[in-house]
């Protein structure tokens, strides 16, 4: 048998997506190589691979390049978002000899730009929404005015250049296009250096479903049934679930048709997403492609059994010897929650801090992919998100209670988390019901406010009184021995720092 | 010492047991980090009904000098914990300093201007995204400490607010 040299795969990303390829990279054989930005240096993804190394910035693609190839990486991983969709890193990375575990970079200059994108939609009889491109610089009223009544309103205004959801806004009016079109351009010129805007109809009350696909790259593909993603503040996702509840048969399958056309058009290649917007009708409209690994992808995993890293590992390796996997019907319901260290009762606005304890929930057809250890520090720098908790169960129902065991028995401490705002949406009547729009978290669940009781707060003084918080052993004040009671109590706790004592 | 929870921007009173209370619950604070509190006595006949001599609570509270995090029958809650003092009371509401770095994007009042709870303050910039600073109650914009285009640090005042009495 011939020597099949070392793998070595590189994750060019951070926290629990980095984590998560690391799983899979060591149940397949391979060395992994972590990278870490400044800042970044605690962090837990760090300490899960063979071998690390520094990068000035995520996005550094020359540095990450040569990073690799001093290291010797045979494959690269880009997880989501940073130069996941990024074509000039996925040439970058196949010109030094490396395989790019994700799509051609072809595929990603033509799916990218979600203009190009409906462009081919509509050529091969994908549904599409109504849509305008526009500079905003170069833009007179008159243009503008002339634009949006084209497209006609609600507008939902998105940089040309973007993802994931940061920076789109909702107008119900001409007198609102002006500002919120000012908004967009600037933050769309602030994070991506490219102004352009996309307006789009807004389609009413629609649910967000999205169609997970897998391509050979040679023009065979399967799709992998789909993720309702409907539950979203201000376009970021919060719940998703696999499969869409309340959905109808003609519907399911029309989605699955559109997203395999689109993979056979483009003979994509590895694990991909393709969004669609769907009305309360069951119309259903095609919005982009994601020619990525998702976020959401563990929902999938769990009702089909099918590891999607692995799936694209095993892809780069064989290429074209590779052969899909055998896709059976989809197996019970799967839910995803997202962790973020935000304060959902103050804007959203990110928290900062060091994590001090961390308790995971853990049991039958739970998962949690993190990417927060206790001692790192939670800055600006990097995105919110910090873990993901997912569970699967026979049935939606039981699910959802698995999902609410699963919350109750996470802490996080520390640094404030939207824990509270997840427990609050899991069981809100039309989330248990699974009637959820993209409407539901951005215009009726608006009344939000985490609520201690009385009862609360005497149980916390009660305890506070006995001494044992400070004497106590918790992990990040292990090295604090026991303080002694004082006249006033409260006084004691003021030797504490803000650092714990961990670095 | 009176005490509040400032819990969501929203300050609350933080109420203690009365004295004989304290002595109802026994607590064990298990390595990992959750407490496990066991009502041993029922000085105060209301809560009875809910906790019975031998119930359990199982909470999770961590605090750093006044800042704490607290998970409490399912519920979670971060706040800070402050003594109430005579002037401190108001203070809590009209103190609105940058949590976070960032910078000033837009001034949306003007000093002496009257607002109603909610009104957007100002706009900050922080992680390619823009957040308002609403009024939290109801008041008058007293002084603007900050201008457009101003980079912020944490813990810098941003505006002088007087609460309507």
């Amino acid at each position: 048998m011939k020597n099949t040299p070392v793998q070595k795969l590189m994750v060019a990303n951070r926290s629990e997506i980095a984590c998560r390829i690391f799983q899979g990279a060591y149940e397949r054989g391979l060395k992994s190589v972590a990278i870490y930005a400044p800042g970044d240096e605690g962090a837990r993804h760090v300490t899960m691979a063979d071998e690390i190394a520094a990068v000035p910035s995520y996005l550094d693609v020359a540095s990450i390049i040569e990073v690799a190839k001093k290291l010797g990486v045979t494959m690269i991983h880009p997880g989501y978002g940073f130069l996941s969709e990024r074509p000039h890193f996925a040439k970058a990375v196949e010109e030094a000899g490396i395989i790019f575990l994700g799509p051609k970079a072809e595929t990603m200059e033509q799916m990218g730009g979600k203009i190009a994108a409906k462009e081919i939609a509509e050529k091969i009889g994908v549904p599409t929404v109504p849509w305008a491109k526009l500079d905003f610089s170069k833009t007179s009223e008159a243009e503008l005015k002339k634009a949006a009544e084209t497209v006609g309103y609600p507008i939902l205004i998105k940089a040309h250049a973007g993802g994931g959801g940061k920076g789109m806004r909702r107008v119900n009016r001409y007198e609102e296009l002006k500002e919120q079109a000012e908004i967009a351009a600037r933050e769309a010129m602030n994070s991506f250096g490219d102004g352009t805007l996309f307006f789009e109809r807004l389609v009413q009350s629609p649910r967000h479903i999205e169609v997970q696909v897998l391509g050979d790259g040679e023009g065979g593909g399967i799709h992998l049934f789909e993720r309702e993603c409907s539950l979203q503040r201000r376009h970021q996702k919060v719940w998703e679930e696999a499969p869409a509840p309340h959905l109808n048969e003609e519907t399911r399958k029309g989605l699955y048709q559109s997203a395999l056309k689109l993979v056979a058009y483009t003979n994509y290649r590895s694990a991909g997403t393709i969004e669609f917007l769907v009305d309360q009708s069951g119309d259903y409209f095609f919005i982009e492609m994601n020619t990525r690994l998702q976020v959401e992808h563990p929902v999938t995993e769990a009702i089909t059994g099918i590891d999607l890293v692995h799936e694209q590992i095993k892809l780069g390796l064989e290429k074209t010897k590779y052969i899909l996997p055998e896709v059976k019907e989809p197996r019970g319901h799967a839910l995803e929650v997202r962790v973020y260290a935000e304060d959902p009762a103050q804007e959203f606005i990110p928290c900062t801090g060091t994590v001090q304890n961390l308790i995971w929930p853990s049991g039958p057809g739970i998962r949690v992919d993190k990417g927060i250890e206790v001692g790192q520090v939670m800055g600006t720098s990097f995105d919110s998100m910090c873990a993901k908790i997912i569970t699967h169960a026979p049935d939606r129902a039981s699910s959802v209670k698995r999902m609410h065991f699963a919350l109750k028995e996470t802490v996080i401490s520390g640094i404030g988390t939207n824990l509270d705002y997840l427990t609050t949406i899991a069981h809100h009547p039309k989330v248990i019901d699974g009637k959820v729009t993209t409407h539901l978290l951005d215009h009726e669940f608006l009344d939000y406010a985490p609520k201690p009781k009385d009862f609360d707060f005497q149980l916390l003084a009660a305890y506070e009184s006995t001494g044992i918080q400070s004497a106590g052993v918790s992990p990040s004040n292990a090295a604090q021995s026991g303080t002694a009671k004082t006249a006033d109590l409260w006084s004691s706790y003021s030797s504490l720092t803000g650092q714990g004592g961990v670095k | 010492m009176k005490y509040q929870a400032k819990v969501a921007g929203k300050k609350q009173e933080w109420k203690e047991f009365e004295p004989e209370g304290l002595k109802d619950w026994s607590f064990e604070k298990r390595a990992g980090g959750w407490v496990i509190a066991t009502r041993v006595a029922a000085s105060d006949e209301a809560s009875k009904v809910l906790y019975p001599v031998g119930a359990r609570v199982r909470f999770h509270y961590q605090k750093i000098k006044n800042q704490f995090w607290a998970k409490v029958n399912g519920s979670d809650f971060f706040g800070e914990k402050v003594p109430i003092t005579r002037a401190g009371a108001k203070d809590a509401e009209s103190d609105f300093t940058a949590q976070f770095p960032g910078k000033v994007r837009k001034i949306m009042v003007k000093p002496d201007q009257a607002v109603e709870a909610g009104t957007p303050l100002l706009m900050i910039e922080a992680m390619k995204m823009e957040f308002a600073i609403k009024a939290t109650s109801a008041g008058t914009v007293k002084a603007v400490l900050v201008t457009e285009g101003q980079v912020l640090t944490p813990g810098e005042k941003l505006l002088e607010f007087e609460v309507k009495a």
